[in-house]
């Protein structure tokens, strides 16, 4: 059974508007590159490559952009480019054991610590600070796949259906990942959980 | 829900509010209604100051227009007047390679009698008119006398 979308030459107003989006470049690039570049930062936990990698996605999804074919958002598209840069990262890497990352996700924290906050107290942004370096320290923790499924889930807000897509797994591995890595988020912040009842 | 209390898969599904069953219970148990609000601080701490500090830097290392970008227009433009060049190459040869082909056999076909004949009789006549211009050869068997000279006298001895 053939679908409209499949008819050759038919693009949905919504497939239009993506195309049509995919085709301005620098306007691609100012919408998703900070969300791509914190997805990146927190899967290879280094600045330099987080920024290479960010900006081969922007120049392979704007060569690649006639085979968009719509069935995701296109930031969905944008991270799943991503996806596939970082791991065949993570494939050279195994060959550069010798190599330390330069910076990692930790220690963006605490640059960003200085950025000024809208809003909110000293106290809070130091909690909140505390806070984001322990889920980011657990989050180094867990295996690729758990950390790839807990971002794009939890940071990057897609449908486990996207999810699967993006790694090319089942939606019931993508599941089985994702709860390992709340789990074992759970487990590690149980020291806050702690803290906090104990404080109050 | 595991000795009464939620699961991974329903801590996870609350987070992302796609579970309201579990809703219920987070009224009646403290321990994992403060669970959850850490959790869910946690990961907005995280997604807040990730995207602050990324907005920050992305200004910085991912420039406008992107360096890649760049880079690969600049190879483009290598490589369109290289891909031109080869084409045009292929083009030349090919073409050689076909006018080659087209170059007419010569054709052997046998002349007509009569043009024959004429050859023939051209030949037959300038070997006779050649035959008149020279003159008649001496003998062999007059070079063969070696006493006498060429006007018939004896030739001279030589004495020592």
């Amino acid at each position: 059974m053939h679908t409209l979308a499949a008819v050759e030459g038919f693009q949905s107003p919504g497939q239009e508007q993506a195309i049509a989006e995919l085709d301005d470049i620098d306007g691609l690039v100012r919408t998703y590159r900070a969300r791509l570049l914190r997805f990146v930062m927190f899967s290879v936990g280094d600045e330099d490559v987080a920024a290479s990698i960010v900006q081969d996605t922007f120049l392979k999804a704007w060569t690649a952009r006639k085979s968009f074919r719509g069935d995701c958002t296109v930031k969905s598209w944008l991270t799943s480019i991503a996806l596939n840069l970082v791991r065949d990262h993570q494939r050279i890497r195994k060959f550069q054991f010798w190599k330390k990352a330069e910076n990692t996700a930790v220690d963006a924290f605490e640059a960003a610590s200085f950025l000024p906050s809208n809003g909110s107290s000293p106290e809070n942004q130091v909690l909140a600070w505390e806070r984001a370096r322990q889920v980011s320290r657990v989050l180094e923790d867990l295996s690729f796949n758990q950390r790839t499924v807990f971002l794009m889930r939890f940071q990057e807000d897609m449908e486990l259906s996207e999810i699967a897509t993006a790694m090319k797994m089942p939606v019931s591995t993508v599941k089985t990942h994702l709860y390992r890595a709340v789990g074992a988020v759970r487990e590690k912040l149980g020291g806050i959980h702690e803290q906090r009842t104990s404080d109050k | 829900m595991s000795n009464g209390h939620l699961t991974n898969e329903q801590l996870s599904d609350l987070l992302t509010c796609t579970n309201s069953a579990s809703r219920d219970h987070l009224k009646v148990c403290s321990q994992c209604r403060g669970e959850v609000e850490c959790l869910s601080e946690s990961l907005g701490a995280v997604n807040h100051l990730g995207l602050l500090w990324a907005e920050h830097e992305a200004r910085r290392r991912v420039p406008l227009p992107l360096p890649a970008m760049e880079r690969w227009r600049t190879r483009t433009l290598w490589a369109v007047p290289a891909t031109l060049a080869v084409v045009w190459v292929v083009i030349l040869i090919v073409n050689q390679t076909h006018r080659r082909s087209e170059i007419p056999q010569a054709d052997v076909t046998p002349s007509p009698a009569y043009t024959v004949a004429d050859d023939n009789l051209l030949m037959a006549n300038i070997d006779r008119a050649l035959n008149a211009e020279i003159a008649p050869q001496v003998p062999v068997s007059e070079l063969r006398r070696p006493s006498e000279s060429a006007h018939g006298y004896p030739a001279p001895r030589m004495v020592n």
